[in-house]
């Protein structure tokens, strides 16, 4: 088991280091406009830019800036600076805007999954019933429901801003929410909008899980012992239906975290990681693209790691082979 | 409990249909059987001929909303095929056992050996978890497993096939039931391992006293273990008997074909006796009729109407369905070198 | 203005106005405005430059914003809604009251600056009394100005717009040479620049080019800039004083003992309070808000102009309401809830003179003539996006009645806002196409905005081009490589350049035409002459224009130059932008027109 993470734990790290050279080369030698330029602005000359460039360090061979790039990374987690909003560090900008996007991820997935679990595992059981084409109705709706329009339709329906009913609170109350209750309120409607859609196809997959699962010669045993259905579903059939989902979710959670919830972010105004994202390419501020991409690698690597020691943990055949 | 030689359990009519989206699918018709107390019954057939699924529908593990089961199975006084669900639960895995072909398909890939037979006891009786594990390691050892208490905390991955069956009958003894049904229990097995089981299977019948079906394909683990044999074709039982006459005398061609497809182990087999041609028939469309009419070499016009299962050689124990004459059938099965089968090349 | 979010959100946001034409057909009000000083603005649209009588002091305003300001630091603060927050918090020599259009306004300065006889030298006294806020506090001086200019050549400051207006200073450019060479090592010392005493500042120039700096300094580079607390800020690369600035102004960003900006979460929020050290007796700001906390992030430009037109206590920031919420809004919000004021930008199609076939004035000529530029401006909305322009200063600017107004400069290739194709062929048989129609390779390149409204724009243009027998060809790309790697890239620049437009840095028309049409000003990158316009005579207009200090000649000059460079149809000017503005019904807000967005501290909350 040791040997087992530590080898995984060998190959995050030169992920990493591939994933970090990869991005850099995209934005460094492959660059679509100048960032001294941008910098610079509007009708400055020539000389300006120049100077810009040369201040920053930008006149340099690529080897020496990617040395310079990764070093920041490694030893102080300096991810450059934004060219743009004061200048302000890039890790700085991702630190302030990570737990807005920890606690809409966090909170969706919980509540995702506490949908789709009973939904896919009903319809699973009850397959062919009315409830179970319902569902599988209802969650092909939503999966195919663009998270941008779910997202203005909850507002105008349900935020106390502009909404028609006014229950929930709406854009941008986040930010305005001074107690941790307030911030959960103002993310209620984001909750539903960013796990909606997730539900749905976890609710599928939970259920076409099961009804594998439901259909393996375990079960037929489990039942032959005379274990009560309930038993045989949570304990024998769920639990097996349920560890491919560690591994969807772990991948989920990590993109969410990376700055996936971007769409939900920006029709919200959550001040996260991913409303930062769809800023920065609106500015083409290029450092801070960099840098949440980046940050977004370093968390799909970390989850995808914890994704496998847990399900080594999970699936007692994976520790073994 | 009934009185030693008295049957303990008595299938009678036994119909078993599945609504599929192709059609209705009679997995078993009108099947019939009588257990009795200590006895071992071999059921025989192709896969599909509805061996298995007579089997499960007995306990209940073929119900659904797609299966209509209708007949009677009446144990202890009770009918099974009647039973609710919950009254039923309460029998099996207690009074009547079961176990499988696949033993590590059958068992749980994420729990531990320990953990499964616990929870094999724990569902009929309230045991204290020690004791519980205190008695899945009586029943590992019982079951021929060395070193039972380490390998309590062991996956099923970690033990090997035969190790694994041996698992599996321990989980089915767990509370001394009157019945075990052993569905292809020795298949997946290589052949040492094989004699291994069923020896196992026999030694517990002796020691434990209850009654076992053996279900297989295969007559060569019937004639080891069974007292009685149920040979069955695309649902229904072509032949019945205890196991002598059934090697000795066998009634029905179905029967003379299986035996000529017999692998044994203490003679070379016989070049020139044939396999059954064609297929089985398709349970969507049977034939009319017999059943067996479309693949016998023998068949003749009074086929066409289906015989019913009842005693044609003399013996009352020994009922069959085929319509030929006691001595047509000594005259047209093949004996070569004390070997039958169905006709000679 | 700085950074290309003047082009791409100002601009963009600001023009994707699609405004039906309020109250019947596009029929006659294609030349313009008919109403109120010639902007277009129906009367009741028009932006209120003053606060009411009853005008109540406290409470707190919200600004709703989509994006955050450039920077916090006045230094290389250089766009439209940072000025937003610099008018509101800063005191520079020279401010724009309200209703301020054709000159500023003394403000850090006791009075009017004095210019001497030969026009190089100007000198300001500053007013007593004005302090820096905590941690500072002390009392503004001279040197604090001297300063602010100073740092702003260093590259960790890189002011954008000091080289280009204040490149006349004596030892101005010594002093730039001089700070690259050390980045950190302080800003240098502008020699033309002196401080006799604490209260005056005297600016010696090299050439008379008084009038510019004049306007150049009511920008926030003049706001002062404590050296002895900013030097330790100045001495990194890029500065750190946008984390720590001063303020002399009403309002402050909320800050801690060490001046740390707790009020300021860069893209988040930035949250004003009142200025203890602020002295209303030495200010022309009323100031009634108590707070004004700006919330940024609203992407969503519909939901949060619905928020802010539903709720309370709000205003617009950088974004601007899209058409379909500002056609709701003409009919349902209450009056003054909805304005709209000339930003001082304008909109153009750029023919590249120096390629054929544009090389060739009659083949320009003909095609500005060909072109609906109604049909144009319709692209980007109706009425309320702004008159079709005739020409290129905007209205409301010094120089835009002198070349001729809304009516336009008498240019006949320009005098019907829809096209006129006879015209046009005419032209292009001057051109020696015989049929009128373009013979041979006609083959045109044009390289856009691929976004919309930009593309629509480009695909009426193309109309024009085709019924004169060219053949467009049309690349759409993001906004910044149309910038970085086509238009502005005089090597690789197409025939077209058909998404581009001029913001002004203030109200001086030299800041409208120069950069844009003078060939000195042609770059081999960055270049900003997209039609690369090298005229001789328009070159030498447009230097000896810059010298000129005298108001009323220097409007008249420039409306010259801006006739000049019209009759040269460089491009195809289609419109003059409006800026619309939104306010919550109980708030009383007041527009500051040379910013085109409301003034902080002349807006107030209406009683209950």
């Amino acid at each position: 088991m040791l040997r087992y993470i530590a080898r995984r734990l060998l190959w995050a790290v030169a992920l990493l280091f591939i994933v970090t050279a990869v991005i850099f080369v995209i934005f460094n030698v492959l660059p679509t406009a100048d960032p001294a330029q941008l910098r610079a602005g509007r009708g400055a000359s020539v000389e300006q830019i120049e100077a810009i460039r040369e201040s920053l360090g930008l006149n340099d061979p690529i080897h020496v800036r990617f040395a310079r790039y990764v070093e920041g990374v490694v030893t102080e987690f300096d991810l450059g600076r934004s060219i743009f909003q004061n200048n302000a560090p890039v890790r700085d900008i991702i630190f302030d805007r990570l737990p807005a996007t920890i606690m809409l991820t966090v909170g969706a997935a919980i509540l995702w999954l506490a949908v789709a679990i009973p939904v896919g595992v009903i319809s699973a059981v009850r397959r062919r019933s009315l409830l179970d084409r319902t569902t599988m109705i209802t969650t092909l709706t939503l999966i195919s429901a663009p998270v941008f329009w779910l997202g203005l339709v909850a507002l105008y329906l349900f935020a106390q801003d502009v909404g028609v009913i006014k229950i929930f609170p709406g854009i941008g109350a986040y930010s305005e929410a001074d107690t941790f209750l307030g911030k959960v309120g103002a993310m209620i409607l984001p909750w539903i909008v960013l796990a909606s859609a997730t539900a749905a196809i976890y609710a599928r997959y939970i259920r076409s899980q099961m009804i594998e699962v439901m259909g393996e010669d375990y079960i037929r045993t489990a039942r032959a012992k005379g274990a009560p259905e309930g038993v045989v579903v949570r304990r024998h059939g769920l639990r097996s239906a349920l560890t491919p989902v560690v591994t969807l979710l772990g991948v989920d959670i990590g993109t969410l975290l990376a700055g996936n919830a971007i769409l939900t972010e920006t029709v919200f105004n959550i001040p996260g990681v991913g409303g930062e994202l769809a800023s920065a390419i609106g500015q083409s501020d290029y450092e801070l693209i960099q840098g949440i991409v980046l940050f977004g690698a370093f968390f799909i690597v970390i989850f995808s790691l914890i994704v496998d020691v847990l399900y080594a943990y999970l699936d007692p055949r994976v520790r073994y082979s | 409990m009934s009185a030693p030689g008295t049957e303990l359990l008595s299938v009678s009519g036994l119909e078993v249909t599945f609504r599929t989206d192709a059609g209705e699918l009679r997995a078993v018709d009108g099947l019939s059987f009588d257990l009795r107390r200590g006895e071992i019954l071999g059921i025989v057939g192709e896969s599909g001929s509805g061996k298995s699924v007579a089997s499960l529908s007995i306990l209940g593990l073929t119900r659904g909303p797609d299966t209509v089961i209708s007949g009677r199975a009446e144990f202890d006084g009770r009918d099974l095929i009647a039973l609710g669900e919950e009254e039923l639960r309460e029998l099996r895995g207690n009074r009547i056992s079961m176990i499988f072909q696949d033993p590590l398909s059958s068992l749980h890939p994420f729990y531990t050996i320990g953990r499964q037979l616990i929870e094999a006891i724990q569902v009929h009786r309230s045991a204290r978890k020690a004791d519980a594990a205190a008695r899945a390691v009586e029943l590992l050892e019982m079951v021929g497993i060395p070193d039972a208490r380490r390998r309590l905390d062991e996956y099923p991955h970690e033990f090997s096939g035969g190790m694994r069956q041996r698992a599996m009958i321990a989980m089915a003894l767990a509370n001394e039931p009157d019945i075990l049904i052993a569905d292809e229990p020795t298949t997946a097995l290589d052949v040492t391992t094989q004699a291994q089981i069923l020896g196992l299977i026999k030694d517990l019948r002796e020691q434990l006293g209850m009654a076992v079906i053996m279900i297989t394909h295969d007559l060569g683990v019937v004639a080891e273990v069974a007292d009685r044999v149920l040979v069955m074709y695309a649902g229904r039982a072509v032949e019945s008997a205890p196991v002598d006459a059934l090697f000795y005398d066998p009634q029905h061609p179905y029967t003379w074909g299986l035996l000529g497809s017999v692998t044994r182990m203490d003679r070379p087999r016989a070049a020139k006796l044939a396999q059954i041609k064609g297929q089985p028939p398709s349970p969507l469309a049977l034939p009319a009729g017999c059943k067996f009419r479309p693949r016998c070499p023998h068949a003749f016009d009074r086929c066409a109407v289906e015989p019913p299962l009842e005693p044609r050689s003399g013996d009352s124990a020994h009922a069959d369905r085929c319509w030929l004459g006691p001595d047509e059938k000594r005259a047209k099965r093949v004996v070569e070198g004390g070997e039958i089968g169905l006709e000679a090349a | 203005m700085r950074r290309h979010p003047w082009l791409l959100t100002l601009l963009v946001l600001a023009l994707a106005l699609a405004l039906p034409a309020c109250g019947g057909g596009d029929d006659d009000e294609g030349g313009g405005g008919s109403t109120g000083g010639g902007t277009g603005i129906p009367e009741e649209f028009a932006a209120p430059t003053a606060p009411p009588e009853d005008a109540q002091p406290g409470g707190e305003l919200t600004v709703i914003a989509a994006e955050d300001i450039d920077y916090m630091d006045p230094g290389p603060a250089y766009y439209q809604f940072t000025y937003m927050v610099t008018a509101a918090a800063h005191r520079t020599l020279l401010g724009w009251k309200p209703d301020d259009t054709t000159e500023p306004s003394p403000d850090l300065a006791a009075e009017e600056p004095e210019i001497s006889d030969d026009g190089k030298t100007i000198t300001f006294k500053l007013r007593e009394g004005i302090r820096f806020s905590p941690p500072v506090d002390r009392e503004v001086t001279s040197a604090d100005v001297k300063y602010a200019i100073e740092r702003g050549l260093l590259p960790g400051v890189a002011n954008a717009y000091l080289p280009s207006y204040l490149g006349d200073v004596v030892g101005f450019k010594q002093a730039l040479k001089q700070a690259r060479e050390n980045p950190t090592g302080g800003a240098p010392d502008i020699p033309g620049i002196q401080t006799p005493d604490d209260q005056t500042l005297v600016i010696e120039l090299e050439r008379p080019t008084a009038a510019t700096v004049i306007q150049a300094l009511s920008l926030p580079i003049s706001a002062p800039v404590p050296e002895e607390y900013a030097k330790e800020f100045d001495a990194e690369n890029p500065s750190t004083y946008g984390e720590h600035v001063v303020f002399t102004g009403p309002y402050m960003v909320e800050n801690n003992a060490k001046g740390e900006l707790v009020g300021y979460k860069p893209g988040r929020e930035i949250r004003l309070v009142r200025n203890p050290n602020w002295d209303p007796e030495t200010d022309y700001r009323p100031a009634y808000l108590d707070a004004i906390t700006i919330r940024e992030g609203f992407a969503d430009t519909a939901s949060a102009s619905r928020r802010i037109l539903n709720g309370s206590a709000q205003v617009n920031g950088d974004l601007t309401p899209p058409p379909n919420v500002i056609q709701e809004a003409a009919q349902s919000a209450e009056p003054g809830q909805l304005t709209a004021t000339p930003s001082g930008g304008n909109r153009y199609i750029a023919l590249n003179t120096q390629a054929p076939p544009f090389d060739d004035i009659n083949v320009r000529k003909a095609v500005v003539a060909a072109s609906d530029r109604v049909a144009l401006r319709n692209t980007r909305g109706g009425e309320l996006v702004g008159p079709v322009a005739t020409h290129y200063i905007p209205p409301n600017f010094p120089g835009f009645e002198e070349a001729g107004g809304v009516e336009g400069t008498g240019a006949d290739f320009l005098a019907k806002p829809e096209g006129d194709i006879e015209l046009a062929k005419e032209y292009m048989r001057q051109a020696g196409y015989e049929s009128g129609m373009c013979e041979g390779d006609c083959t045109v390149t044009l390289v856009g905005d691929g976004a919309s409204p930009a593309k629509e724009t480009t695909a009426v243009f193309e109309d024009a081009l085709r019924a004169l027998g060219f053949e467009p060809q049309t690349r759409g790309v993001a906004r910044d490589i149309m910038y970085t790697r086509f238009c502005g890239n005089p090597k690789a620049a197409p025939n077209v350049c058909p998404s581009v437009g001029w913001l002004k840095d203030f109200n001086d028309p030299q800041s409208m035409l120069q950069p844009t049409f003078s060939g000195d000003q042609i770059q081999p990158s960055n270049n900003v002459n997209w039609p690369q316009l090298d005229v001789p005579e328009i070159n030498e207009a447009i230097d000896e224009a810059t010298l000129i200090a005298d108001p009323e000649e220097r409007a008249k000059a420039w409306g010259e130059i801006d006739k000049m460079i019209t009759e040269q149809a460089a491009a195809v000017p289609y419109v003059w932008d409006n800026q619309v503005n939104i306010q919550s019904a109980d708030v009383a807000g007041v527009i500051n027109l040379f910013n085109a967005n409301w003034d902080l501290a002349f807006t107030s909350l209406k009683a209950e």
